[in-house]
């Protein structure tokens, strides 16, 4: 087994065949549906792929499909102790038509339960995924399936609306994550499936590299809009997880938002604590893609730039997309010291979960038992 | 680190190149005066309605405006509209030896949605500055403004106005296209720049100060208020720099360099690395990119200074800058002035590393502006106060 | 020569996996020659035998043309999609990261790999 032990919050999970959702689609629907995935831009990866090449199952299942696969060329050989499955990768909630895309997620939701989620194996959690475009809807989505307990965040992939995801049009979803005590996560990718938003301040991506050098932008935005609309302030438990944006873009903007919080607050009633304290205290990042920098020396400085980094990291494989890091490798860029809760206690924490001495020390007694 | 008039070399007096000091017009007369009479006849004077009215107005309109703290005093915000003005508030309070005008907000109307009309505008401001301004004060140098809606006039008054030799660039003014500034469609300015030699300037701002322009502010839609968009200005000229790398810009214009300013600096080393990293597994799409994309922004893009990152302590800002490589080598000393954040240059050499001060007070300036070279600080001492 | 396989356990175009004196080495036939790499990727230690073999594109002229050299085989790294020159281990970009390239042979029908380092020059 190579590398620390993982709780990796980012593994992408699918379906072997339509089907197997489909199969939990009301009839009433599955005429309409002309697509499971709402019509995205054009921009494509080389290969016509973004999963690792070798990740295809046996007879071609898709990436991320096969549990079998995902556990011998993942799971064990990488000693993973928790994986969030995160679907592949949540935006089919962003169909134009909201009713379809609501009855969608839940069949996706459903089939996640009664097939990913039964299978015995401990290390499995996974997210209840929303369709966005009626957050009324998606907070009853939320209401429905908390309480499973391997389901341990809420997931907000699509943007149809064209706000960032903490303006209060959201507030119905902010609302029932906080009332069912689970954290939100926001996957950057499905924002070329939305119209509404051109996706980049400025201009539009015009090949693959702008589109993925540029995601960074939704991101930021997103992040700001929290505090701005004071949602971290309106739900006092609140907590928010970026997912699969790298680090790198962190300190610089967070020394932004600070030195602005004057004009901040003669805007916006809700910033009432320095911005980089809410991002402290409720918001963790996903460490992939790990940014190389010219050297180790550099990225790890440029993290240490923002106060608290050490308790913020959470890691995440992407497994199986092309981007994925290889935990080996980035245990050697980053120190020694931040080992312990980058690659596990920062996001058990943060679900709510045992760090991994106790967990440890618990499949111990479990095993004498 | 102040200058009294007429007074010796100063002692470790560092030439000082500001690349952006925004000069507007007070009134659009001044303005509509340099177009042609029909323009000027359908603009309308004010005067001609009662209550004053009666002129069309060229004011960009925004959905974002700065929230002053209410009784303080505006005088050091107050736009700079003409160059006595200036010069008393920038060369005679030692802030500057040599200065680039680039407009203010006005700047941006080449993002108006009559694109004939963006048109005269940036005609008739590259007139008015040539007339106005550079005559006034052999220190002050400026932009041309040009017209991005329509790239073949854009180009042509390139050709034109390029001939004056204090132009020293090119500001792409407003998105009134709405394209990544790398696109295809901007080539023609690009090709008209390289040919006459001058560097193109791309202003943070646009978006939110013209609510006409049909590029987002924020990449998820517009942002609710003006601090946030302020905030995420350095993500537009993330878009523009990525694009003019992977649109092949620097490839078909080997000699053209870029100006981005207004987003500070800090926002350029996490942008390097995701692109270079990026860009290793993805370049089968755009072989035209023949280098990694930080060699050709370190070979072509330089960055403003202004307005410089605001770190938690003096050590934590040092800490970043080191990590930036070579920023000697990038940044271009910028004020920003009148804007409410702008910047002086002492409070900039207090915390730039050991070294770099010289080329980023000047030396990039005179060679990202070579129109620009052969200035010096001497100039100061032959100026009439 | 170690001896690593007979010519038809090697598909046109297909890396294979082979160790070579405990070394992992990946094959690649293509177009009436073989050639031979070390088989990790040096980004983040990738089996190189798990992607993509397709012959290299360039720019051409202008910006917008892409240019195709049949002469070259490229494998594409099946994580991040590092792209390898099989002729000399050299990357796509120019830079630093290339992978090591081990001599290839074919002699009645057998495929040999030696382990001697090759500089070999590009066709």
């Amino acid at each position: 087994m190579a590398g620390p032990a993982l709780f990796d919050c980012d593994i992408h999970h699918n379906w072997k065949a339509e089907e197997d959702v489909l199969h939990y689609l009301p009839r009433r629907w599955r005429d309409s549906l002309h697509s499971m995935s709402p019509p995205m831009m054009w921009l494509q990866q080389s290969f016509g792929t973004n999963a690792r090449l070798d990740s295809f199952g046996a007879g071609g299942s898709p990436p991320g499909s096969s549990y079998e696969m995902l556990r011998t060329q993942y799971l064990d050989p990488f000693n993973v102790r928790k994986a969030k499955l995160s679907f592949y990768i949540g935006q089919n909630g962003g169909l134009v038509n909201p009713y379809l895309a609501d009855a969608l997620v839940r069949a996706m939701n459903d089939w996640n339960r009664d097939y990913w989620l039964s299978i015995d194996d401990d290390r499995l959690i996974s997210v209840i995924l929303l369709a966005t475009q009626d957050p009324v809807q998606a907070a009853a989505e939320i209401r429905r399936l908390a309480g499973h307990p391997k389901l341990v965040e809420v997931l907000l992939v699509p943007n149809p609306l064209g706000k960032p995801f903490g303006h209060p049009i959201y507030d119905p979803i902010h609302a029932a994550a906080a009332e069912v005590g689970l954290p939100l996560g926001i996957h950057i990718g499905g924002e070329g499936f939305a119209r509404p938003t051109l996706n980049v301040a400025g201009g539009q991506a015009n090949c693959k590299l702008d589109f993925l050098a540029l995601q960074i932008e939704p991101m930021m935005h997103h992040l700001l809009s929290f505090i701005v609309h004071g949602v971290f302030e309106r739900y006092p438990a609140l907590k928010l997880m970026l997912i699969e944006m790298g680090l790198a873009w962190l300190p610089a903007f967070a020394w932004k938002l600070d030195a602005m919080v004057d004009v901040l607050r003669r805007e916006t009633d809700w910033v009432k604590r320095l911005p980089s304290d809410y991002i402290r205290e409720r918001v963790r990042l996903t460490t992939q893609p790990m940014e190389a920098g010219p050297s180790r020396r550099h990225m790890v400085e440029l993290l240490e730039t923002f106060d608290g980094i050490e308790d913020v990291l959470c890691y995440a494989s992407d497994y199986p997309h092309w981007d994925a890091d290889n935990s080996v490798v980035i245990a050697s860029r980053v120190p020694k010291a931040w080992h312990a809760k980058l690659f596990y206690d920062n996001a058990a924490a943060f679900y709510g979960m045992p760090p991994l001495a106790e967990a440890d020390a618990g499949a111990r007694v479990d095993a004498d038992a | 680190m102040t200058l009294e008039a007429g007074s010796e070399t100063r002692v470790d007096a560092q030439p000082i190149i500001d690349s952006c000091v925004q000069h507007g017009w007070r009134d659009q007369q001044e303005i509509t005066a340099y177009m042609s009479p029909g323009w000027r006849e359908y603009l309308g004077r004010p005067g001609l309605l009662p209550n004053g009215g009666g002129a069309i107005s060229i004011a960009v309109g925004s959905a974002y405006k700065f929230p002053a703290r209410p009784g303080v005093g505006r005088e050091a915000i107050r736009a700079i509209t003409d160059p006595a003005d200036l010069r008393t508030r920038l060369f005679d309070r030692g802030l500057a030896d040599h200065a680039v005008l680039g407009f203010d907000e006005g700047g941006f109307a080449t993002a108006l949605i009559n694109p004939y009309l963006a048109l005269e505008i940036a005609r008739a401001a590259n007139a008015w500055t040539l007339e106005k301004w550079l005559p006034a004060d052999p220190r002050l140098f400026a932009l041309m403004l040009v017209p991005t809606q329509i790239p073949t006039e854009a180009a042509a008054e390139i050709r034109r106005v390029g001939l004056s030799p204090r132009i020293v660039g090119v500001f792409l003014g407003g998105n009134g296209l709405g394209k990544s500034f790398g696109h295809p469609c901007y080539h023609p300015i690009y090709e008209a720049a390289a040919e006459m030699g001058l560097p193109i300037v791309i202003k943070a701002g646009g978006e939110a100060a013209v609510i006409d322009s049909p590029a987002s502010v924020g990449a998820m839609g517009d942002p609710a208020t003006y601090a946030e968009a302020r905030i995420m200005e350095s993500h537009s000229l993330m878009t523009h720099a990525t694009s003019l790398i992977t649109q092949g810009v620097f490839e078909r214009f080997p000699s053209l360099k870029a100006l981005l300013l207004g987003g500070g600096v800090l926002w350029v080393p996490p942008l390097l690395w995701r692109l270079d990293e990026k860009y290793k597994g993805l370049s089968r799409e755009i072989p035209w990119v023949r280098r990694l994309p930080s060699e050709i922004f370190r070979t072509h893009i330089r960055v403003g200074t202004y307005p410089f990152d605001k770190a938690p302590t003096p050590a934590l800002l040092g800490k970043a800058l080191r990590v930036f490589d070579h920023i000697e080598d990038i940044l271009c000393y910028a004020s920003g002035v009148p804007s409410w954040d702008a910047d002086e240059p002492a409070m900039l050499t207090r915390q730039l590393p050991e070294g770099t001060v010289p080329a980023i007070l000047s030396g990039n300036a005179t060679a990202l502006f070579p129109r620009m070279q052969g200035v010096s600080c001497t100039a100061l001492h032959s100026v009439s106060p | 020569m170690p001896d690593v396989g007979a010519e038809s356990d090697f598909q046109e175009g297909r890396p294979a996996l082979v160790t070579v004196r405990g070394r992992e080495v990946a094959v690649v036939r293509w177009r009436g020659a073989f050639y031979a790499v070390a088989a990790r990727c040096p980004h983040m230690n990738a089996l190189l035998s798990g992607g993509v073999v397709c012959p290299k594109l360039t720019g051409g002229a202008d910006v917008g043309m892409i240019e195709l050299d049949e002469r070259v085989p490229t494998l594409a790294c099946p994580w991040h999609g590092w792209l390898f020159d099989l002729h000399t281990g050299a990357p796509a970009w120019d830079g630093t990261y290339g992978i090591r390239t081990y001599r290839a042979s074919c002699e009645d029908g057998r495929v040999h790999v030696s382990l001697d380092r090759v500089r070999a020059e590009p066709p």
